[in-house]
């Protein structure tokens, strides 16, 4: 028994050194300042989630509707490119309003403002309940792709 | 059975096969790290403070134990280690079925699709525990 517990201290020992290297060598932030993207995580944990190397996989195929879940202001400020406004607040109020601008087999990306806004988690969460089923939340929202210089729009408001 | 369950070469597969598996595993959550640490937020078992100290850590538990049961060295040590590892999956699963929720498990893929939290994850990973505990068993009987 103490051979084991030899070991099991070496193989720790070797993990906890190998994981904090990569820690700092990443600057991973090990206990960090704003863990709102993990409380969204925890209290939808049935929405997919995608970064913006996966959302460009994919938005450009015909079954993909990307949907803008902020207000009509941020919206026609600017947008991913193709994106329909839904803002969550009036997807609260009048959900049916808005189901018929896609199918409910299409792959439907949602997003907001980034990690720290809970607007594209609402939509999607309600459109989960109203029976659709390919839904993703771009966690990285708008920002990110403006600042990545990729497809994006204003329109007047 | 006892016979088959503690001989050698059977340990060594299992050895082989359960180090490639967790090395496997742990690179993957390594080069995805952001992810998994949104997947362990999903369990709603840490406090959101620790889930990056959390999912950063497991990953190299994993690839460190895995590299010793497949190098034949340590392999006591690195059995229980994984052993430890798969009890402390099966209470997440087991806690998160009860809730009555499913979604992608953060483990790894399997024929690039990766399982869903629910029973056949938790008979998986039972599996995989008793599997390694052969391993540990053989080992310490060895020994003594």
């Amino acid at each position: 028994m103490k051979r084991t517990l030899l070991e099991i201290l070496i193989i720790s020992t070797i993990s906890i050194i190998t994981g904090f290297s990569y820690i700092f060598l990443k600057k991973i932030e090990i206990f960090p300042e704003s863990t709102e993207i993990y409380l969204f995580s925890k209290k939808y944990p049935e929405i997919k989630l995608l970064n913006t190397d996966e959302v460009l996989k994919i938005y450009k195929k015909q079954n993909v509707v990307i949907i803008d879940a902020r207000d009509r202001i941020s919206y026609s400020q600017g947008h991913i490119k193709d994106a329909i406004n839904i803002p969550y607040d009036e997807f609260e109020l009048y959900p049916e309003f808005f189901l018929n601008l896609f199918k409910k087999d299409n792959q439907l990306i949602i997003y907001c403002e980034g990690g720290y806004c809970e607007q594209s988690f609402i939509v999607a969460e309600g459109l989960l309940k109203k029976g659709f089923k390919n839904i993703y939340v771009y966690i990285d929202g708008y920002p990110e792709w403006e600042k990545k210089g990729l497809p994006h729009e204003k329109v007047p408001f | 059975m006892k016979k088959f369950l503690f001989n050698k070469i059977w340990i060594r597969v299992l050895q082989i096969f359960l180090g490639i598996l967790f090395i496997y595993s742990g690179i993957l959550k390594i080069l995805n790290l952001f992810e998994f640490s949104l997947t362990v937020a999903k369990y709603g078992i840490l406090p959101e403070k620790l889930i990056n100290l959390f999912s950063t850590m497991l990953p190299f538990f994993e690839v460190v134990s895995g590299f010793f049961l497949l190098s034949g060295f340590f392999i006591q040590g690195a059995s229980l280690i994984i052993s430890f590892l798969l009890f402390i999956f099966i209470a997440a699963v087991v806690y998160v079925v009860s809730k009555g929720l499913s979604f992608e498990c953060g483990c790894f893929e399997i024929l690039g699709k990766e399982p869903k939290t629910g029973v056949l994850l938790i008979l998986r990973n039972i599996i995989l525990m008793v599997l390694s505990l052969n391993v540990f068993v053989s080992k310490l009987k060895k020994q003594t």
